[in-house]
């Protein structure tokens, strides 16, 4: 975007992808293939290819690039103990078999000797130099430079001089806004006026979390850390899409619809042709316009009804689609081939694809307030689990942090900016006590937003009420969960990373009676993995709830810990203190 | 409501005292009352491991017999807790200490069977090539220890208690002991009083006030400890290593059979009872102590950090049993130091036997809560991290 600059360098994964490798991870546990899912921040991210798994810019070796194969993603004894591990369950070591203490010792040496992991680098020498750690002293740190974050800094700029913004991605990107037809340029010049204001956009760099001594960033590109001095931090860390649950779920080239548009739009990548789009909650339309500008034939799958706006924007751009599908199955290897859609009637169509872009859920980017601890309400309109904050993204009127834009709950596309300029006005109020007013804004936005999508006007209003009294409430509005379909339980797959099927949770609540989200972490290990309970943690709830009926207050979530994606230990070594 | 017997806190403690006591007397009404979820607190927030290399014999005694316990968990309750027994590995600079370890072996641990092998530091060099360990006098590895996984432990005792139709209630916080003319009466909850002959306060770190809340002082004094959690790689550090470099600031690290590496430093020293944060203090020192000791590790990630406590009591051993001044039908089980997970199975045992027979096992009698106004401490001095 900035034309100054030359364009960032590729990441490997998107070299690996043009060279048409799709299986290029292994999920954490069991070795199982995958691909891309939806990690924000996955752009950037480097991979093992000796082990297939990403782990960290230093190790890697792109000289691999031609040796990795999916043959070398398996082995004989993960396969082993994976078709065990299906059979018996996330608890498996806890069957009969294993209460033998000789068997047990047995597997275990066996299983710590053949554990799917690398070996660190052994011959890494002992340190004496930490890398240089960052500072950042501002007025106000504005963490996500999509389209919500960039406005707030133009609307903050009026009066305050030192803004810094903080991107997790590549320079020139942003989020899901950056890869829109309709948005796109906008962001574009935003960000340029930015840049010449003196806004300080930081790009590669994540916002770790809060912890009591200070507030940490990690600059993964130069495994740096950054140290905050800020007075005001405002978190518009946008939202993401929740992956569907059905029948091998897990196949590499799953993809969300954000990655699909950045693969697409913001690296070229033309090998997506035809594919199926899993969609539910978000906006669509502008991600089906786009698309359809760039030669990607979709077919819209949906768990409901179709909704009338969205049904007469498909007929009339002929974009093929599916309602009330009752089950999905996919096939593959080293990629998704083919799917298999059962409609409610029972018709089966299946479709040769060269992707499946999934959006049914899109859920608030929540990871770092929720280190704060705020309490949280459910509210199925607003995308799941949605930390507690009033109208203006206020969190608590002694913090001063803010949430704005969608990492506070579903926003539509068209109303982000407006809404944003809401929440910098109400900052700009009551901290600094400068600006324009913002009440009679708001209140016009609200209007327009209850014009158009009621139900979205209803849960903002819910959610302002809730922050008020300082109460949690539960809204689920689900006729049928948009992203669970029917299917064999044991090969759906809830937790990528700890590779925890729909099965164990079947078998978690009604053989064990463990329904607490705490607990179920603790027994399967769910959500212990690189995404920390992201992708998991809204599925898993939706399954306990259906099954047990349970109140997702009750059901809970865990706590989210520092940080929010890995960093490495040497990196944090060079932290003065 | 009513009950025959109250516990007050669903940690570890508190339900291996559930589950003896109910395995003792099926009939009687029990009911374990937890403020969060079970094992909130420092059941579920621990390094998980096990050892019997105390350096006072009365801990030495009690962990043999809890170790013994904890190995044939699985066979006791049907829950395989996946111990794997890899050992100690204490890695000693000083001259002061070799001895004091010296002595240990040869007044304490060899008359109980307590293995210990001293290493020479070529020989650390050769067993543990990953580690760099510096100008070292001597390596001693107590091989008999190890770890297990400490939610499965939690786990089979709730899960055994509740199916022999004992009582869990979770997020049920008890707001205060209720006495009647000199006697236990119950517990308040919400407002209301649950009567209850007998009260066993196992409340972990939050014992401390609520027995102040009935005028009753133990020495206790909780203490944050934080840990971080690094990404799976494949199993290479068998031992639980301790640095005991005064500049390591106690580091010990381990790493879980399913490959997580673990561990932690004794700094910041926080005292009191924290909701469990963290802090950059800490995860900067633990960073380059652990890249001193283990070069190998610099490059990998934190997946997680998190903090859990120590309960620590005068003497660095819990406090078990009752002080006959104490209102009748009131027992604590608290205090253990750090050590409440390796404990757990015997302190339930000889509680139950203590609670229904009355009658006090020669084990537990040196951690009897009387100890501390009769000046018969334990003294305790290995405390890890």
């Amino acid at each position: 975007m900035d034309g100054d600059d030359p364009p960032p360098p590729k990441p490997l994964s998107i070299k690996l992808l043009e060279n048409e490798v799709y299986a290029f991870q292994k999920s954490l546990k069991f070795k199982r293939p995958r691909g891309l899912r939806n990690l924000t921040w996955w752009g950037s991210e480097r991979i093992n290819l000796k082990t297939g798994y990403n782990i960290n810019p230093n190790i890697v070796d792109e000289e691999f690039l031609d040796e990795i194969k999916l043959e070398k993603i398996g082995g004989i004894t993960s396969k082993l103990v994976w078709i065990m591990r299906r059979r018996l369950g996330a608890g498996f070591y806890h069957n009969t078999l294993f209460r033998n203490s000789l068997i047990w010792k047995i597997f275990s040496s066996m299983l710590t000797k053949f554990l799917p992991y690398p070996y660190p680098d052994m011959s890494q020498a002992p340190v004496d130099k930490y890398p240089l750690q960052i500072y950042i002293d501002c007025d106000v740190l504005i963490v996500g430079g999509g389209l919500t974050g960039l406005t707030i800094a133009e609307e903050l700029s009026k009066y305050i001089r030192n803004i810094v913004v903080l991107d997790g991605d590549q320079k020139g990107f942003g989020g899901y806004a950056a890869f829109l037809d309709s948005t796109n340029r906008n962001l574009k010049n935003l960000y340029n006026k930015l840049r010449k204001k003196g806004v300080k956009i930081v790009n590669g760099g994540v916002f770790q979390g809060f912890l009591e001594d200070g507030y940490i960033a990690y600059k993964y590109d130069t495994n740096q850390t950054i140290r905050i001095d800020s007075d005001v931090i405002i978190i518009a860390t946008g939202s993401y899409e929740i992956p569907p649950l059905y029948e091998n779920n897990d196949i590499p080239m799953t993809i969300s619809l954000t990655t699909l548009l950045k693969l697409v739009m913001g690296y070229s990548i033309t090998k997506l042709k035809k594919g199926i789009l899993i969609g539910g909650m978000g906006d669509l339309i502008p991600a089906l316009e786009t698309l359809k500008k760039k030669g990607v034939d979709l077919f819209l799958v949906y768990r409901n009804k179709i909704p009338e706006k969205l049904r007469r924007f498909l007929e009339e751009k002929g974009i093929q689609y599916y309602e009330n599908v009752y089950r999905i199955s996919s096939k593959g290897r080293e990629r998704v081939e083919y799917v298999t859609i059962v409609d409610e009637k029972g018709e089966t169509l299946n479709i040769e694809v060269d992707f499946v872009a999934y959006s049914p859920i899109v859920a608030p980017d929540k990871e770092v307030v929720a280190q704060l601890g705020i309490k949280y309400v459910f509210d199925t309109r607003l995308g799941g689990y949605v930390p507690m904050h009033n109208l203006y993204g206020e969190i608590g009127p002694d913090l001063n942090f803010y949430i704005a834009g969608s990492a506070g709950g579903y926003i539509p596309i068209e109303y982000i900016s407006d809404y944003a300029i809401i929440t910098a006005r109400y900052i700009l109020n009551k901290i600094y006590g400068k600006g324009e007013g913002y009440e009679s804004s708001a209140s016009t936005l609200m209007n327009k937003i209850k014009e158009t999508h009621p139900e979205i006007y209803e849960g903002l209003n819910s959610l302002d009420a809730a922050y008020r009294n300082n109460r949690s409430y539960e809204f689920v509005g689900w006729e049928k969960p948009p992203n669970i379909f029917h299917g064999d339980p044991t090969k759906i797959f809830v937790c990528f990373d700890m590779d925890i099927l729909y099965s164990d949770l079947i078998h978690m609540y009604k053989d064990l009676g463990i329904w607490r989200m705490e607990h179920i972490k603790r027994y399967s290990g769910l959500g212990t993995g690189i995404c920390q309970g992201r992708d998991c943690q809204l599925n898993a709830s939706i399954i306990i709830n259906n099954l047990s009926g349970k109140s997702f207050l009750d059901i809970g979530r865990f706590r989210a810990r520092f940080p929010v994606i890995p960093q490495t230990l040497i990196s944090l070594a060079g932290v003065e203190t | 409501m009513k009950h025959d017997i109250t516990i007050v806190g669903g940690g570890v403690i508190g339900l291996s005292i559930a589950y003896y006591l109910k395995k003792k007397a099926p009939d009687l009404d029990i009911a374990v009352y937890e403020a969060k979820y079970i094992g909130y607190g420092a059941s579920t927030r621990n390094g998980s491991h096990i050892r019997v290399h105390f350096w006072s014999e009365p801990n030495v005694v009690f962990a043999i017999k809890s170790r013994k316990m904890m190995l044939s968990l699985a066979k006791e309750t049907g829950w395989n807790p996946t111990p794997y027994i890899g050992g100690y590995l204490w890695l000693i600079y000083d001259e002061d200490t070799y001895q004091a370890y010296k002595h240990t072996n040869r007044d304490i641990w060899s008359k109980y069977g307590v293995a210990v092998e001293f290493l020479d530091p070529e020989e650390v060099i050769e067993r543990y090539p990953y580690l760099n360990p510096g100008k070292l006098i001597t390596g001693v590895l107590g091989v008999q220890d190890g770890k297990i996984h400490h939610d499965f432990v939690t786990y089979a005792y709730a899960y055994k208690f509740k199916n022999m139709g004992g009582k869990i209630y979770e997020y049920t916080p008890i707001n205060s002991i209720v006495l009647e003319e000199g006697r236990i009466r119950g517990v308040d909850i919400g407002g209301k009083i649950i009567e209850s002959e007998k009260v066993i306060v196992a409340a972990g770190a939050w014992s401390k006030s609520l027995m102040e809340s009935i005028g009753i002082t133990l020495p206790l004094t909780p203490s944050r400890k934080e840990l971080s959690v690094l990404e799976p790689v494949n199993f290479f550090i068998k031992p639980l290593i301790i640095d005991m470099r005064p500049s390591s600031r106690g580091l010990y690290v381990c790493q879980t059979p399913r490959g997580e590496v673990m561990g932690s430093v004794d700094y910041p020293e926080v005292q009191g009872v924290y909701e469990f944060n963290n802090t950059i203090k800490y995860l900067s020192t633990y960073a380059r102590a652990v890249i001193r000791l283990i070069p190998a590790l610099k490059y990998l990630r934190v997946l997680r950090i998190w903090s859990g406590d120590y309960n620590v009591s005068a003497d660095h051993s819990h406090i078990m049993g009752r002080d006959d001044e104490w209102p009748d039908g009131l027992y604590v089980a608290t205090g253990y130091s750090g050590h409440g997970f390796m404990m757990a199975p015997y302190t339930g045992l000889l509680m139950s036997e203590y609670i229904i027979e009355d009658k006090i096992h020669p084990d537990m009698e040196p951690f009897l809560p009387t100890r501390f106004k009769e000046g018969r401490l334990v003294k305790e001095m290995m405390v890890i991290g």
